[in-house]
Parts: structure tokens; sequence; C-alpha cells
């Protein structure tokens, strides 16, 4: 694990032509919860003036691709529309390719998207109410009925999620050949660093025990995101991408089963305690790390200096 | 383990002299949530007849002791409100113990909320059932302080969201404020042909996420049997034989609680479970029967109409 800050100028040449794709997570590293890391907007727009493809990766799926872009932009960071990836865009690819014909898809999710797979073309199934009445006969009668409509379960997040609609979702996925896939799953709400929030992992969690099914994981570090990541931007060789992201388990997880090569910053989710003392699987090691990603853009600065 | 209908008449005999007293469970017992079984309003006639106290213990705190009595003597069962026993009546006792004068949070139904409400607890604001779709409106609702709150109850709770939950477990983030829970069952039967997510899986996402254990006041914890030994002045557990169709709550409860045992075969339990026990050793009941349907006719066989 090598600090950035202490390449020196021929390390730092073999560095970046070692690497044509820059794969980037958000939170963490571009922002914060509500405030851009300083400098970070500048690294996106020197990575792009040396050649580097810049692709934005992140596990969120509560915003849709427009307005993920739309705030990103705002908030000063060069990046187009399609450079933009999230569970959502590889939950999409995947059904398409399962020849869901005109069967439904059951979505246990938000607005942007139910609204993003609509537009791709699926049909949703109806979702059980906010709201029922207090009785066993209700509860039997929301829950229970299957009438085979249903050919996907997509189980994301969802903070309007209720017992009921989580119970209809197991019911369908009794039925063997009703897809099951899983967006977010993460056990911890990475809201600020308050660890006492429930993610959604919890809730996908209940499912895969109630049902004994495993579901198909897309977001990080899934490796059916990577495949449709490689597929979308024709990558050939994975180890010519440098993944930056602040999560071990997510982030440098990802990446190492991608076999990207690694940058871990600790501008978010990580301390640099974890240097001391490495407490996860060894090849979750970054190659490099740094405080942030401007820390990247000051890397640049040096080796390209007359180029920019 | 032995069948109960394999017992000769002196066994029977014995059988009945080893007991004074009856706790039954209901639910796959009684009855089958939606549906009836058979034969049971007379197997509980027959254990009067012999001059047992019967005393029905539920973990079903969705109906109020009122309505639950009021069913259950439609249903054809002679029983009076005080010989039912569930978890919110365990509830309000303990906390009435420890003097307790805040506000309850409580993920539960109307009817846990009426008895405690009925008991003199004031109950603290649930939650919406649906937000706007922003972090704002997420953190307004669930990552709230309420300085009146100091004892949240999680029962079972069919309209149960996210953000009520969310909002139990912000609560929890604080030592001092109690945690009980009423029913934890995993597996919600309902019919005879279903099994529905229970409401268990969503407390243990309270305990995990809080790290806390709670104060267990439903079967198979034996804070809930303190509960009984109390209310009913049990001296000798070994005089008292529990019934009941669940091997990890009801058969575990009376196991801990030094009750003697029989297992029906009505319920959640099945005969494969007997014969292929994979259950913990000191679970296994003394008896086991098809149901309380064969009680009767074992007692009117042997002793006389019931």
């Amino acid at each position: 694990m090598k600090n950035l800050a202490n390449l020196n100028n021929l390390e730092l040449q073999k560095f970046f032509s070692s690497f044509d794709y820059v794969l980037s997570d958000v939170d963490g590293v571009l922002w914060n919860f509500l405030d851009t890391i300083p400098g970070t907007q500048e690294t996106i727009k020197s990575l792009k003036k040396i050649g580097k493809k810049v692709i934005i990766v992140s596990n969120n799926t509560s915003k849709s691709i427009n307005f993920y872009h739309h705030e990103l932009t705002r908030a000063g960071f060069d990046v187009d529309k399609d450079e933009i990836v999230t569970p959502t865009l590889a939950i999409i690819s995947y059904l398409k390719k399962q020849d869901l014909k005109d069967k439904e898809v059951f979505v246990l999710g938000m607005t942007p998207l139910k609204g993003s797979l609509e537009k791709a073309g699926f049909k949703l199934a109806q979702n059980e109410p906010d709201r029922i009445e207090e009785s066993h006969s209700a509860f039997g009668a929301h829950t229970i009925p299957d009438d085979e409509k249903v050919g996907a379960v997509v189980a994301d997040v969802d903070i309007n999620l209720n017992y009921v609609n989580l119970q209809k979702a197991a019911t369908y996925l009794e039925r063997p050949e009703v897809l099951f896939v899983k967006g977010a799953a993460d056990c911890h709400l990475p809201v600020g660093w308050n660890k006492s929030l429930i993610g959604p992992g919890y809730f996908t969690n209940i499912l895969e025990d109630k049902t004994n099914r495993k579901g198909v994981p897309m977001a990080k570090p899934s490796p059916f995101l990577h495949e449709y990541i490689v597929e979308k931007y024709q990558i050939g060789d994975p180890s010519r991408v440098l993944f930056v992201g602040d999560s071990i388990p997510s982030d440098m997880g990802f990446a190492a089963e991608s076999k990207y090569q690694k940058l871990l910053v600790f501008s978010g989710a990580t301390g640099k305690n974890v240097l001391k003392e490495w407490d996860f699987p060894h090849e979750y090691k970054p190659d490099y790390y740094a405080d942030s990603l401007k820390s990247l853009n000051d890397c640049i600065l040096r080796t390209f200096a007359c180029k920019l | 383990m032995r069948d109960l209908s394999s017992l000769s008449k002196v066994e029977l005999e014995e059988f009945f002299s080893s007991f004074d007293r009856v706790l039954s469970d209901v639910d796959g017992v009684l009855w089958l949530f939606l549906e009836s079984i058979p034969g049971t309003p007379d197997g509980i006639k027959a254990f009067k007849k012999l001059g047992k106290k019967v005393v029905f213990v539920s973990n079903n705190c969705t109906k109020t002791i009122e309505v639950y009595h009021g069913q259950l003597k439609k249903a054809g069962f002679d029983i009076e409100p005080d010989e039912i026993i569930t978890p919110a009546l365990a509830m309000i006792s303990y906390l009435k113990k420890i003097n307790f004068t805040k506000e309850i949070y409580v993920i539960g139904m109307s009817a846990i909320r009426k008895e405690l409400q009925q008991a003199g607890f004031k109950l603290a604001e649930t939650g919406p059932d649906q937000i706007k779709e922003t972090l704002q409106d997420f953190a307004a609702n669930t990552i709230i302080t309420n300085e009146s709150v100091g004892c949240v109850v999680a029962d079972a709770d069919i309209n149960l969201n996210y953000i009520k939950l969310q909002r139990a477990a912000t609560f929890l983030k604080d030592p001092a404020v109690i945690f009980i829970t009423g029913a934890t069952d995993r597996k919600l039967p309902i019919g005879l042909n279903h099994i529905l997510v229970g409401p268990g899986y969503f407390h243990r996402i309270l305990e995990d996420i809080s790290g806390r254990k709670p104060y267990a006041l439903a079967k198979p914890s034996s804070h809930l049997n303190e509960y009984i030994v109390e209310r009913l002045k049990i001296e000798d557990k070994a005089r008292v034989l529990f019934i009941g169709d669940s091997i990890s709550e009801d058969m575990a409860f009376a196991t801990t609680a030094g009750y003697k045992k029989l297992l029906v075969l009505s319920g959640l339990a099945k005969k494969e479970a007997v014969l292929d026990w994979k259950f913990p050793e000191e679970f296994k009941p003394d008896f086991y029967v098809d149901s309380l349907k064969t009680v009767h006719d074992l007692v009117e066989k042997h002793f006389g109409a019931c």
C-alpha cells in the first residue's frame, strides 16, 4: 500500500500510464452528505484533461441518473449522464437479458428506481397499501394471493417499505421461476457516521432467510455490477482501471473482485487507522491510499504541469 | 416421550393425578387462527371435570383480553376473562412494579395499545404510514429525540414499516430507555398452508442495530413465567401441566419453568418432529397427543362421560 503523496516523479509517471479508466465512488469521495470535498471537482477535470475516461459508480439507487447528473453538475463535477453508473442500470440490463416476456416486476424500492424500470419498458406489479385493516384475514388477503403474473422481484432501498409489501415479495419468491434481484443491500445506511440507521440489507436478509433463496446482487461489490460496467464501457483489461473509493468492503472489495487497481481515500467512511492494523481480507488492500481525491490532482499537477 | 393415547388406564390415572393446574397455549391447541380444531372445547371440559384449574397462556397480543375472551366463549370454551394471560398483562405488571411513568413507544396493534392505555400508560406517537422520499423527511421522522419516551415495546404489527422500526431503533440508542418485546415468532402461520414472515425478524433487527437484548415477555421467556407464577400463586411447578403446539416456544418455555409438558400435534409441531427430534434434549415433552380432542376421548373412555 503506497501513499500517493509520497510517490516520486518516476513512480508517478508509471502510475499514470498504468490506467486508462478511473471509476470513482461518490459518497465519501466526491462529497459527504451535503458538502463537497475540496479539490475533488478539479481532480475530475484534470483526469479528463490527461485523457482518462472517468466513470462515477455509486450504490445510491434513491436518485435517478438524471437527478444524480444534475446534482453532480451543480456541485461542479464535469461528468456526462452516461458517465454515471448505479445498480439501477445494472438491474435493468440484467432483467432485459432474462426474457421476462410480459411478466411483471414487483419492486420494493423508491420512485426513481420504479420510474427507471418503467421507462426501460418493464411492467410493474401493484404494491400493497401503506395501511391495512388489523386482522389476520386482511393480512392474509394482502400477502398470500399470487396470480402468477409476477416474473421478478427487485428488492432495493425503500424508506416507505412496510411489512405487507415485504411479505408479498416473499410470497412471490416462493415460486422458484420468479427472479430475485437485489439493489442496495447494506445493513447500515451510509448517512453520516450514524451506524444506528437500519439499512435495506436487513430486509433483503429477511427475504433470503424466509425463502431460502439468494438474491442476485447488483450493487458494489457485486460481480454483476462489474460485468455491466465492463460491457457498457467496453473495458478490455480490468487492470487498466483505477478504482477510487472510501469503503473497504464495498469499494476495495468490489475493485479486488473485479481486478482493478485500487485507490483508497480517507475522506469518507474509513480512517487512517486501518493502515496500522488491516482487519479485512488481504486482497482488499489498496494499491494506493490518499487523504482525498484532491491528492490525485496534486499528483497530476506535479506530473503533467506543462501539459494542462 | 410417550403418545398419550398409548397409555394404559393405570398410567393415565397416574398422569392425571400428577398435576393440579393446566396452562394451555391457544393457537395451534384450541384453534388455528382462523379455523377451529374439532373437539378441543371438550378436551378443556375434560380437564375441568377432573378438577384441574385451566388458564390459557398465549403470545398473541393482537386482541384485547376482552375480545379474546369473547371469541373463546363463542367457540365453546368455558373460561373467565381472568383465566387468559398474554404478554400485554406481563408488560403492564412489570412497568407498574418499576413505577414507570414516562411514555411508551409501541410497535404493536390497537389491542396492545388499548391494554397499555387502559392500564394508565401514556403512548408516544408512532410514525406515519408514508413519507416523502427525501433524506430530510426520513431524518425528521426517524432520527428524533423525545425525552418523554422511557420505553420501547416491540410486539407484532401488521402495519409495521421501516420508519416506525427506525424510530424505535433511535429511541433505543439511549440505554436508559427500556426495551421490551412481545411475540417474537419468526414464523407466522396463517391457516394450515401458509407460513409468513413473523414479527421476530423485526425485533431481531432492533436487537442487532441497538446492540441490546430486550426484556422479553412472551414465551419462551422466563420473565413471562415469573409473572404467571406470581399471578396464579403457583407453589409447586411440578404440579403444573403445560400444553402447547410449538417446541421452540411452548416446550422451551415449560422446560425453563419446570412444568410438566404435553405437546399437541394439531398446530406447528408435526409427528415427524417428534420422531426425528432435532431440538435440545431437555425440551422433549413428557407426553404428546394428536390434539385436545384425543384427551377428551381418553378421559371419556377410561373415566366416563364429560
